[in-house]
């Protein structure tokens, strides 16, 4: 298992609105799918999701409704909201954009010494 | 699709959860399934439980989850309200738009009575509340008064002060924070030809930093330039003398400015509209010791030239009353003089806004009064549009009922009539602050001609004020309808479909009728006083007839050591100069006659000791006084002040002839009440001067208001008066110290204006700037209170009038439309048309009578408080009583003909079949 990576907080919400944009999903599901698809390299606690949750809730990116479980329990599902879908392609594209930026800059081959 | 917001509200609603129970919930289930997950992956139930619990996170881990619920509870909660006034206001706005009619008469109702509301809140603001402009915290600001009273009795107060008065204040009074005075005046301005009077702001250096302004460019004079002997004249301009005479040039520092015939160098520009502690322009402000240069030489020690305006701001924390006892005890320790009366006055204190004697200026008191009647046809305004809305929630109760027997709460039906009618007030709203723009420059212009016209009539404060009352009358017109409408009985509505209709809430409606006519009444009534008030105002007697009659204030050249020179040959053969002049000017054409005057009505008047055959000590007349004119024998003729007994002065009456008296009737009565006038001896000023024999009485004239008490005035001839020593004062002074010319023309033309301008040039060569002025022109501003209240009570009464003709149809329009079957039964039955009229116009004069009745009454009893806004009128004016009840009268029926001859053309055919 490769070591924990830490994240920000605005990493977070992005992959919580990705995790979502597959279907429906409640607390846990978002919390294994994150674990899964990462191989878990995430390091994040199970609370920060659900702060994020409900700080997109309130900013209407998702929208939550009780619904019932594959283990026939109670469960709170969250959904995308077309505000949600288009934040998550906004941001999705922003990161990439400094990321790529980011790795041009660190991969880039030693400055050599100039002439005049 | 239901909105999200919709369905949260139903689910919330339902469960009735609170957030942290919700968010219990879902932690719960959380860790149940987190647990399971755990234990499929092969721990046991303890370990998949730590597991669990430490990958939740830290010890304040469920309480940054909740809290983080309860912030997205807040949001959404917000939003929803958000949605539901939307949904509210779109129903709303649909409703309105397909109610058009009802719509558009509510809306101009609103705006007519918001309108008048908000301009006059605006005049208030401006007058009284906000005080001048740039003036920092105008409330702690002060007029200082003087109060004078005889032991004989009689009082008189003033805020015409000495120079020596402010210095002792201001070195010795412990109340204020700081003292300063001030002057009004208009002088010259400019060079020969292009001179033009303008007003002009003299003041003492500490004026500035007492009002807390600063100036636009340059600075304001200190100290050293107002100080008496400065080297030079300094002056700060006006902004708005600024910029029409230099453009508003940047370099205008340093420039010199010709004011009354003297350079005053500019060293800096007020800022855009201040206007001092008054409300009228200012076109140069100059120090106080240029002002006063040419005055007697101890202008800065005498507390006998009192022509000048105190004001003192408050100390922290102090006390006016204290205060003004304090400033008392300085003023006596400090009066240098022998006169008992003066030197035992009073100090008062009272804000900026009250006027020369110590009262609320007139301009306030009629402002007032128009906000109270604003606020009077804003009411009756309501009154209609609650009645209005009654009428449409009638109509209406049918689409009421079906909403309400599908399920819609009673209180989201107020709401949808609540936000209805707010968005018409709102809209009423809007079109009125243009009414108030309008208004308002039309206030400004008639109560403050002179004042700053840049200033807005719609300032922010008039906007926040007519939001808010736009919200208030939208809220409170819709709830006694709203009431009405929701205590409706569906079945009986239900089965019984549009007709049965009559008399619901009819008895409400009546009553708001009766209110809106009592309110009318009310209105008229004091419009019709103020309108004979302001008749009484134009044609009351002044005792000099200023129509056609011009004041030529002629320059008395460079004698500014005046006293003295005037008492040799050289004063002689001065006034002979003058009387060349008066006899050319009088041969122009247009001129009828001409007279010369020292000291005369609205220009100034002067007291000097006085004793008289019978009196040591004269009495004290609350006007003050005695006041001494010095006139030419064509002055009483000339000025058409009547003679009472007597003769007047004729062309023997000179310098050197025996010296004689006119006084005027009030002095008449006071001094030589059982005795013949004629013959009794005045003597003038302090020593033993000779006897002027009094050979005439003529009738009182004003001195200066249109509104002042009765004094003692006399007048000597022209001449008579140059050997008279001893101790005088001055007051208000328009002129100069010489003669001035009165003239009565047929009609000032520039011509003539002219010719008499190119005569005293003639004469005397070096003159300077020939101030001419119609006596009728120095009167019009005090006209204008009495001309506005006049028009604005008799604009707004008409308003308040057509407002309650139209309530009164409404009213009366629908109860024969609800009506119809009985009275097409009484058709039916033979009833004549004519019945069916005097049965409708009967209740629509019944109204008016009750209304009427009300309104008449209550007026009787309050219009005592009008009293003192009327001139020479009584308050329970039978002619104005008579006038008002006979034009509601009218109205009424005008306003109950129209539905009553419909109420003639029922078809009772029609409406038997539709009964059956």
């Amino acid at each position: 298992m490769p070591d924990a990576l830490p994240f920000m907080k605005g990493t977070l919400d992005l992959l919580v609105l990705k995790a979502l944009s597959w279907s429906p999903m409640h607390g846990v599901e978002i919390i294994t799918w994150l674990e899964e698809s990462s191989a878990g390299a995430l390091e994040f606690d199970d609370s920060a999701v659900y702060q994020a949750l409900y700080r997109m809730e309130k900013r209407e990116l998702v929208t939550a409704d009780w619904g019932v479980s594959d283990h026939n329990r109670r469960a709170r599902y969250y959904r995308l909201t077309a505000r949600g879908r288009a934040a998550l392609q906004k941001e999705t594209e922003k990161l990439l954009q400094s990321t790529r930026l980011v790795e041009t800059i660190l991969t880039a081959a030693p400055a050599g010494r100039r002439s005049r | 699709m239901i909105r999200r917001g919709v369905q949260r509200l139903l689910r919330l609603r339902v469960r009735g959860q609170s957030t942290e129970a919700e968010v219990n919930d879902e932690l719960r289930a959380h860790f149940e399934a987190r647990i399971q997950h755990f234990m499929r992956l092969g721990l046991t139930e303890a370990e998949a439980r730590a597991e669990a619990q430490l990958r939740f996170g830290g010890e304040d881990a469920v309480a940054a989850v909740k809290q983080a619920a309860v912030e997205r509870e807040e949001r959404l909660a917000w939003l929803e309200r958000a949605h539901a006034l939307w949904v509210d206001v779109r129903y709303g706005t649909r409703s309105l738009v397909r109610d058009r009619g009802f719509s558009l008469v509510v809306i101009v109702t609103f705006a007519l009575g918001i309108g008048a509301n908000a301009a006059m809140f605006g005049l208030l603001d401006r007058l009284l509340l906000s005080g001048p402009a740039y003036v920092q915290a105008p409330a702690e600001l002060m007029r200082v008064y003087r109060r004078t009273s005889r032991p004989s009795g009689g009082e008189a107060t003033t805020s015409l002060s000495s120079y020596a008065e402010y210095v002792a204040l201001r070195e010795g009074a412990r109340g204020f924070a700081g003292v300063a005075i001030y002057d009004v005046g208009e002088r010259p301005i400019g060079r020969g030809a292009e001179a033009e009077l303008l007003r002009i702001g003299p003041a003492s250096a500490d004026f500035f930093p007492l009002l807390g302004v600063q100036p636009f460019l340059g600075r304001w004079f200190d100290a050293a330039d107002d100080r008496p002997g400065a080297p030079r004249y300094v002056t700060v301009l006006g902004y708005e003398f600024w910029q029409s005479r230099y453009g508003g040039a940047r370099d205008v520092m340093g420039r010199t400015v010709v004011i009354s015939e003297r350079p005053y160098t500019v060293i800096g520009v007020a800022p855009k509209g201040f206007t001092g502690v008054g409300h009228q322009q200012v076109a140069v402000w100059i120090p106080m010791s240029a002002h006063n240069h040419g005055m007697s030489d101890d202008w800065a020690h005498s507390m006998d030239g009192q022509w000048l305006q105190i004001i003192a701001r408050m100390a922290p924390q102090s006390d006016v009353a204290a205060a003004a006892e304090d400033a008392t005890r300085v003023f006596r320790a400090s009066y240098p003089g022998k006169d008992p009366v003066e030197g035992s006055a009073q100090l008062l204190l009272a804000p900026l806004h009250y006027n020369g004697s110590g009262e609320e200026s007139l301009e306030v008191v009629v402002a007032r009064w128009l906000f109270i009647i604003a606020v009077l046809v804003l009411l009756i305004g309501c009154a209609n549009v609650a009645n209005l809305q009654l009428a449409r929630s009638a109509r209406q109760r049918r689409e009421i009922s079906v909403r309400l027997a599908l399920g819609i709460s009673r209180s989201r039906l107020v709401r949808l009539l609540v936000t209805q009618s707010v968005l018409l007030a709102l809209a009423g709203g809007a079109l009125a602050l243009v009414l108030a723009h309008w208004l308002g420059n039309f206030i400004a212009s008639v109560l403050l001609p002179e004042s700053n016209s840049s200033s807005a009539a719609v300032s922010p404060r008039v906007l926040l004020w007519t939001a808010v009352v736009a919200f208030s009358i939208g809220i409170g017109t819709a709830l006694l309808p709203a009431f009405q409408a929701t205590r409706t009985d569906l079945n009986t509505t239900l089965r019984a479909g549009a007709r049965a209709l009559g008399g619901i809430g009819m008895r409400t409606r009546h009553a708001l009728t009766v209110v809106q006519a009592a309110l009318s009444v009310m209105l008229l009534i004091g419009a019709g006083l103020f309108v004979r008030s302001f008749w009484n105002v134009r044609t009351m007697d002044l005792g000099f007839d200023a129509n056609a009659l011009v004041a030529v204030a002629v320059p008395w050249v460079e004698l500014e050591e005046l006293p003295d020179s005037l008492r040799t040959p050289e004063g002689l053969r001065r006034y002979a100069a003058f009387e060349e002049l008066r006899t050319r000017v009088s041969a122009l054409n247009g001129v009828q006659s001409a007279s010369l005057a020292r000291w005369s009505p609205l220009y100034s008047t002067i007291r000097h000791q006085l004793r008289a055959t019978g009196w040591d000590s004269l009495p004290q007349l609350p006007g003050g006084g005695p006041y001494l004119s010095a006139v030419s024998a064509q002055h009483f003729a000339t000025l058409g002040t009547r003679v009472l007994r007597g003769r007047v002065f004729g062309s023997a009456d000179i310098a050197t002839s025996e010296p004689v008296a006119i006084i005027n009737q009030t002095m008449a009565r006071t001094l030589w009440p059982a005795r013949d006038p004629l013959g009794q001896c005045l003597y003038i000023g302090g020593g033993r001067g000779p006897c002027f024999r009094v050979v005439g009485v003529v009738e009182d004239t004003h001195r200066f208001e249109l509104r002042e008490a009765a004094a003692m005035q006399y007048y000597v001839p022209l001449g008579q008066e140059l050997p008279v020593r001893g101790r005088w004062r001055l007051y208000k002074d328009r002129g100069t110290e010489g003669p001035t010319l009165l003239l009565r023309v047929n009609d000032l033309s520039s011509d003539l204006a002219a010719s008499i301008r190119r005569a005293v040039g003639e004469i005397m060569p070096n003159g300077g700037y020939i101030d001419i002025i119609p006596l009728q022109q120095a009167l019009e501003p005090q006209m204008q209170p009495w001309r506005l209240g006049a028009s604005l009570f008799a604009l707004f009464g008409l308003l308040a009038l057509l407002i309650a003709a139209v309530g009164l149809y409404s009213v009366i329009a629908y109860m024969v439309a609800s009506r119809r079957n009985e009275l097409g039964m009484r058709r039916a039955l033979g009833a004549h048309s004519r019945d069916l009229l005097k049965l409708v116009v009967g209740r629509g004069s019944a109204l008016a009578l009750a209304g009427i009745a009300v309104g008449g009454g209550l007026a009787w009893l309050l219009v005592g408080l009008l009293q003192p806004l009327l001139f020479e009128a009584t308050p329970r004016d039978p002619l104005v009583f008579g006038a008002t009840i006979g034009t509601l009268l009218l109205v009424a029926l005008l306003a109950s003909i129209g539905p009553g001859l419909r109420a003639t053309r029922i078809d009772p055919a029609t409406v038997l079949r539709t009964e059956s």
